[in-house]
């Protein structure tokens, strides 16, 4: 690697929004920031931003347990294309991460990714989701992020007890918040759209419900939390309340709930089936007026065959691609300034991460560089066939969004060149 | 006439509705006839795809079809095939390489028709997709009220049982009010859909509160499951507040209808001799259905107008 020089750039970290080249040495670290600085070699980045790399909380890659929908390799293609450093691989099926041998496994693979990969580990066992599996013996693999929604949200008992044996481990536990117990079959938000289609509907208490409980339980054990996908403006008073009142609770909200609403789905195409599901418009409406209060935007990129959906829609299964398209999705529906975009898509995810050291936060230099280019005025039309995700189905189908990727680089490496993803050797 | 599909209410209109209803007439005398069957759509093939168990409404649309000298193609599905890994979208694309004209399908997920028309060039007809619509249903119920009662402008309609899970009440509730009339929707909260604010109609719990106004008395079809999961707590207790017993079949209308989708379930929403009731017009409906199926077949796929129909003649 030589010493590669980001010139002329809009840089934009925690510190300030200033115009300044980036150097980086041939260690892959940021050499100096400033202006008139000269590199061996030059990328002319004029009218672009330069930014801390992405960091996504939620991300299904697939990999051993699911090849088919997506591997490791083609994961970290699509989260470097959307300007994504590192990912957060959570596993949908336990059994690859409920013990420290297969949690080493997954680390091992993740090491030839394009990006970097945080294995999250399982909280509970494969086999018996009201277990908690050997959260000690898997914390000394590094993995500090654990897939805690095993249990029904009925088994208190055992929800409770993984918040109070992991505090030991310093670890954060993660919990999707759409519980089935109230819409058994919901595929759909309940409202006046899914009375219509004749949808089963899924209403927007069950969430809050759960968390509420969840924000509870965070309070009387002292656990740490981050809730996932969350999908109501209410859920999000919850969270706040619970935060001011000492718990450590944080959240995600994903790039389609503030941008897509429910009656897309009078289409019937499966493609806007997610879980929680796209929320009616004015909830659309009340959930931008709480990002403040949100911690961070995350995919929940949900890959999977793409014949898979292209079923009737309440038998097509949940779940979207999302790595690439949520800068532009984000910057195009949420009307903040840049500045909070990139606190909810890269400085404040790389922080309940925990690799703040190495993502998001200040550009500094001696800091390795991971960094995105962007143009933030660049407007694009999201076409599935063209992701770098092995699944082509998306939400944002024929959509036109705002915001789009140039350059990635991950520890100074340029893994994204004007777009494409390139050949990668670690 | 150009017209592409039949998938819900909405999609016909009001001018659909009445078009249909119109070439109902013309082939109600087809079907008085003793040989009651027309060349009308003779070298056309029509796929009966069934994803859902459906005796009836198959048997009608074969009925209709054989009455039109289409040739109909008879493709039971179960939803195994996706299992076998073969997607719905893979499924309609192989039958329409087989070059059909129409495709008539029941599936139990709501939204199918709209998928399959993105998928096929053949005309396609909606015999009832999950819980959303019926539209066949919904037209010759309209036609057995309007043989029974005359126009329904201005009829008071109310459709009691369970309102959330039934294709019947939605397309009906459509059709009925494009018609004119007005709809009152009866049964438990539990049975009734989540939100109808945008629906036009009126709700009630209170069964015996409309009977003495109503028109028609439409009955639907009780689930019986529906106990097990607790949307009502015993199907004696569903019966003696929404079923339609004598006591509450005496205190009617005198010019009124009790009519029913079938299969019925004697003894639950209807209680065991309603079916034989002076009022109730539910084998007339079974005979309407091929009758205004045959007029939706010949809506897609004749040649000429409503005015001027071809191929009626006999052979």
């Amino acid at each position: 690697m030589s010493e590669l020089l980001l010139q002329g750039g809009r840089v934009i970290d925690k510190s300030g929004d200033r115009l300044a080249d980036v150097l980086i040495d041939s260690k892959g670290r940021i050499a100096e920031i400033g202006k008139g600085l000269k590199g061996r070699e030059t990328l002319d980045v004029q009218g672009k931003i330069v930014s801390s790399g992405f960091v996504d909380l939620n991300a299904y890659l697939g990999g051993p347990e699911d090849q088919l929908s997506e591997t490791i390799t083609s994961g970290a293609e699509s989260a470097v294309k959307g300007g994504y450093t590192a990912v957060v691989a959570i596993s949908k099926n336990p059994v690859v991460a409920d013990n420290a041998s297969s949690v080493k496994t997954l680390i091992e693979l993740s090491r030839e990714a394009s990006c970097e990969i945080i294995v999250a580990g399982s909280a509970t066992l494969h086999n018996d989701a009201g277990t908690m599996s050997p959260l000690g013996e898997i914390s000394e693999t590094g993995v500090r992020l654990f897939s805690a929604s095993g249990p029904p949200l009925t088994d208190f008992e055992t929800t409770r007890r993984i918040m109070e044996y992991s505090q030991k481990y310093k670890i954060t536990l993660l919990y999707s918040c759409s519980n089935s117990f109230l819409s058994p079959k919901g595929a759909m938000n309940e409202g006046a759209v899914s009375s219509r289609l004749g949808i089963p509907g899924i209403p927007t208490v069950a969430e809050e419900i759960e968390v509420f409980q969840l924000s509870q339980l965070a309070l009387l054990t002292g656990a740490s939390l981050h809730l996932q996908q969350i999908s109501t403006a209410k859920s999000i008073e919850i969270i706040s309340e619970a935060k001011s009142n000492g718990a450590l609770i944080t959240c995600e909200v994903s790039p389609h709930h503030i941008s897509l609403d429910e009656s897309l789905i009078t289409s019937f195409d499966a493609r806007y089936k997610v879980l929680p599901p796209l929320r009616s418009k004015q909830e659309l409406t009340r959930i931008k007026e709480h990002m403040t209060s949100v911690d961070a935007i995350a995919t929940g990129h949900s890959p999977c065959q793409d014949h898979l959906k292209h079923q009737a829609y309440t038998e097509a299964p949940f779940g979207t691609i999302g790595l690439e398209t949520a800068l532009g999705a984000s910057i195009k529906y949420l009307d903040i300034p840049l500045e909070e975009i990139l606190r909810l898509i890269s400085w404040s995810p790389a922080e309940i991460a925990g690799i703040g050291e190495t993502h998001g936060g200040d550009l500094v230099p001696g800091r390795p560089a991971n960094l995105t280019v962007f143009d933030p005025e660049a407007t694009w039309v999201v076409k599935g066939n063209q992701a770098a995700s092995k699944c082509s189905v998306t939400a944002f189908e024929d959509i036109e969004l705002k915001g789009l990727v140039s350059h990635t680089l991950v520890d100074g490496e340029l893994v994204v060149i004007d777009g494409v993803v390139q050949n990668h050797e670690r | 006439m150009i017209k592409n599909h039949i998938l819900g209410i909405d999609d016909l209109g009001k001018s659909g509705i009445e078009d249909i209803l119109a070439l109902s007439d013309h082939f109600y005398e087809v079907n008085t006839r003793r040989i009651p069957k027309v060349p009308a759509l003779r070298g056309k093939t029509i796929a009966l795809l069934f994803y859902e168990d459906s005796t009836r409404t198959r048997l009608s649309f074969e009925t209709a079809s054989k009455r039109l000298s289409a040739d109909s193609l008879n493709f039971s599905i179960g939803s195994s095939s996706v299992k076998k890994g073969e997607s719905l979208r893979d499924t309609i694309e192989t039958i329409s390489a087989m070059g059909v004209d129409a495709i008539v399908v029941r599936h139990g997920s709501s939204g199918v028709p709209w998928l399959l028309q993105r998928w096929t060039d053949a005309a396609v007809i909606n015999a009832g997709d999950g819980s959303h619509e019926h539209p066949t249903q919904a037209l010759l119920d309209c036609y057995t009220i309007r043989k029974n009662l005359g126009e329904l402008d201005g009829k008071r309609i109310t459709i009691v049982g369970d309102i959330k899970h039934s294709r019947v009440a939605r397309s009906n509730v459509k059709a009925f009010l494009a018609l004119g009339a007005s709809v009152t929707l009866v049964g438990p909260k539990t049975l009734m859909p989540f939100n109808t604010e945008d629906w036009g109609v009126e709700t009630t719990d209170k069964f015996d509160s409309v009977i003495g106004d109503s028109d028609v008395l439409y009955m639907l079809r009780m689930q019986l499951e529906r106990q097990q999961k607790s949307f009502v707590p015993s199907l004696r207790e569903y019966a003696k507040e929404y079923g339609l017993s004598d006591r509450r079949a005496q205190s009617m209308k005198p010019e009124s209808l009790i009519m029913h989708p079938g299969p019925m379930n004697r003894g639950v929403e209807i209680s065991s001799n309603i079916k034989e009731h002076p009022k109730s017009v539910v084998n007339n409906q079974v005979a309407n259905g091929v009758i205004v199926r045959m007029s939706a077949l010949y809506y897609l796929l004749g040649s000429g107008s409503v005015t001027k129909l071809e191929g009626l003649n006999d052979e």
